[in-house]
């Protein structure tokens, strides 16, 4: 795997050619989500204790509208290649930055996330020192040519993200965050049903028409670059464009202009909560349709659907004005509340029926 | 719940056996993924009619390349996809998922290291998160297989988990002293288990057995025997009876037994209903045992302490 920890990075090979001036910026990340492996749902002391990942660094804590408890970002040195479609192999050198989440004391969820800096002033050879990266954590800058549509399209497309390579591979850190929470001492281990993890994964690209081959370059300054995290004049979404590429993955392609990142990286993480309760209910709805048990008796399967995922439900909640287009495109195609609340009808009509044949039984 | 098929000698049935029975648990309903742990071996891919992973997998995705930490996770197979029986394409009505983790091509038995302990750990959390049961499939005998999973089923992130044993063995005088050898004698799982953390009697109630390719002398196959040679049948079949309560592999601790198979015999495979039914080539009876075995594993009464 392409990825070491943070700390001395060697000089890699000879520098690639060309490439110098201010590059252009794509925000790329990955969210995995998950069932928490406990048995009943969190305190908050308990998330909060899960998710203190990093002594002496603060978890933050919201109660509203669903409890949510964030750790602190984590930073990995990373020094290989980064993705690409066509196969070009760049180098990257800098940090990604992670974090993990508790939702609702029931989910769990790790993101992982760096922009990538192309054609950056440097070309490798001329490599700026680590102290630098440690300072603006979460950058990673690559030397030589490579467009923001290959790497876009060379990170959404991976197939699953795990190696083997040598690859810049987001998601092997994202899962390993994964694990790590679910490892804690503090879970029992006993979650009420089973449930698969997802896989996210999102790129942030400028607006502009998608040029083929070449690099997008911008002038430079950081006010007029599409994807600054300096959070200038409230930016806009150009266009959005959501893949079911699997049963677990999912892949999204934001093209915006001045937006905020972490705003972003916080968006798809919701839009990844909601992603995965839609696929995991759809899932156990799918399963007692074809066992179910007739002679109205609830499947019971549904029982813990109903008990812990049914009130996370809370779409875009935290969700900023400038990035709610991308929400509602999302309800449009595919219609995320529509499944949603067709599947939350089928089981109250369940449900009813049940407590129908329970009071027939009664009865009797 | 993660289940440990474990046998002391090679050619047992430990393979063919818990394949069809993780394939009967996935189509009981239950999620299922299996995990080719017989690194000098790995032929879980042939016995589940997966061309492409017959003898492992190409490539350095297998279990063998993540354990030594040269992939981030191992590859895993969708069965329902891959198993190359029309009658079990695409997935069956009502069943859950089936996935294999195969072992790499041209693997083989490694020692042990730490940080394999805790890739080893990490996967099989994960996997028993997502899993309703999660079968290793692991070398016979005391192999390092064995040593590892041990190892890591001792760890404190393991030790809340539900961690079951089965050995199989044949039915003959030998094959059962060995099998409760392995369980239960010098460095077998108990002993070896305790030395590494477990508690010992815990770890000794969560051990059954498997009797594989038992003939019965009862059943039409033995009926063109002379009446001599039923009834020296009947005597051997009670004497091992009387071995195995000896040797404290009885009935308490049998999970099930599976007959003598004429497609079995001759070659490792799933037995589905169309062996039975439409092919006729396998036994209604090896269909029953297995579809009886696939219940009990899943059936918390089975693994009661005695
Ligand atoms: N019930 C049965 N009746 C007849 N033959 C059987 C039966 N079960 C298994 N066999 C056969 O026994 C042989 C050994 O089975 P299998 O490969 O599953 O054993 P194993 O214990 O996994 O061996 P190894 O230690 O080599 O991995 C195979 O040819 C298999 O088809
Ligand atoms: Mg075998």
């Amino acid at each position: 795997m392409g990825v070491e920890d943070g700390g001395g990075a060697e000089p890699g090979d000879a520098p690639p050619a060309g490439a110098a001036g201010g590059g252009s910026r794509v925000l790329v990340g990955e969210v995995r989500t998950g069932l928490l492996a406990h048995s009943r749902a969190l305190t908050e002391p308990e998330a909060t204790a899960v998710v203190a990942l990093r002594p002496g660094f603060q978890v933050r804590v919201s109660a509203r509208p669903v409890p949510h408890t964030v750790s602190p970002d984590l930073t990995l040195g990373v020094h290989c290649p980064v993705p690409s479609a066509s196969g070009a192999r760049r180098d990257g050198l800098g940090t990604v930055l992670s974090r993990a989440s508790v939702t609702g004391g029931r989910l769990v969820q790790a993101s992982t996330h760096a922009r990538i800096i192309l054609g950056g002033p440097r070309s490798v050879g001329r490599r700026r020192p680590w102290a630098h990266h440690l300072a603006h954590p979460g950058g990673i800058e690559v030397g030589g040519r490579l467009s923001a549509d290959d790497l876009a399209d060379g990170f959404l497309l991976a197939e699953t993200g795990d190696g083997p390579g040598t690859t810049l591979d987001l998601g092997a850190v994202c899962g390993r965050l994964l694990d790590q929470v679910q490892e804690s001492p503090i879970l029992d281990q006993k979650p009420p049903f089973r449930a698969r993890r997802t896989r996210f994964r999102f790129v942030l690209l400028p607006c502009g028409p998608p040029s083929a081959g070449e690099p997008v370059c911008h002038s430079g300054s950081a006010d007029t670059d599409t994807t600054s995290d300096r959070s200038p004049a409230p930016g806009h979404v150009c266009r959005v464009g959501f893949v079911v590429a699997g049963e677990t993955v999912r892949t999204l392609r934001i093209h915006g202009s001045g937006l905020d990142l972490v705003s972003v990286v916080g968006l798809c993480e919701d839009l990844a909560l909601h992603d995965w309760l839609l696929t995991t209910v759809q899932h156990v709805v799918a399963g007692s349709r074809v066992r179910a048990g007739g002679g109205g008796r609830l499947p019971s399967q549904l029982k813990p659907v109903i008990d812990h995922l049914l009130h996370v439900w809370m779409p875009a909640a935290r969700i900023g004005e400038e990035l709610l287009p991308v929400w509602t495109g999302l309800e449009q195609r595919p219609g995320f509340s529509r499944q949603w609340e067709s599947l939350v009808a089928w089981i109250r009509d369940q449900l009813a029926l049940s407590l129908l044949a329970g009071l027939g039984d009664g009865a009797r | 719940m993660i289940l440990f098929a474990t046998s002391d000698k090679g050619g047992t049935g430990r393979s063919v056996t818990s394949c069809n029975v993780a394939l009967r648990c996935a189509l009981r309903g239950s999620d299922v993924c299996y995990l080719d742990f017989d690194f000098g071996s790995p032929t879980a891919g042939a016995i589940l009619h997966v061309g492409s992973a017959a003898r492992g997998i190409a490539g350095g995705r297998g279990l063998h390349s993540y354990l030594e930490g040269s992939v981030a996770a191992p590859a895993e197979l969708d069965l329902w996809r891959h198993i190359e029986r029309a009658e079990l394409r695409p997935r069956p009505a009502g069943a859950g998922r089936l996935v294999l983790l195969p072992g790499d091509e041209g693997g083989g038995e490694f020692p042990i290291d730490d940080e394999m302990i805790i890739r080893c750990q990490r996967l099989l959390r994960r996997l028993a998160e997502e899993f309703e049961l999660v079968i290793v499939d692991l070398s016979a005998g005391r192999s390092y297989a064995l040593q590892l999973v041990l190892e890591v089923t001792a760890r404190p992130a393991l030790q809340a988990m539900i961690t079951r044993w089965l050995v199989f063995h044949r039915w003959t005088r030998q094959h059962i002293i060995a099998a409760a050898g392995l369980a239960y004698g010098e460095h077998g799982i108990v002993d070896t288990g305790a030395a590494k953390g477990h508690d010992r009697d815990r770890l000794y109630d969560s051990i059954r057995f498997v009797r594989t390719a038992v003939p019965d002398p009862e059943s039409s196959q033995f009926a063109g025997l002379l009446p001599t040679q039923a009834a020296w049948l009947q005597e051997i079949d009670a004497e091992l009876q009387k071995l195995a309560a000896r040797q404290r592999v009885g009935r308490s601790v049998l999970l099930g037994s599976v007959p003598l198979d004429p497609v079995l015999q001759w070659r490792e495979q799933l037995i589905i209903d169309s062996d039975v039914w439409t092919l006729r080539i396998a036994n209604l009876e090896t269909n029953a045992a297995l579809d009886a075995l696939a219940k009990d594993v899943l059936d918390e009464d089975s693994w009661e302490g005695l």
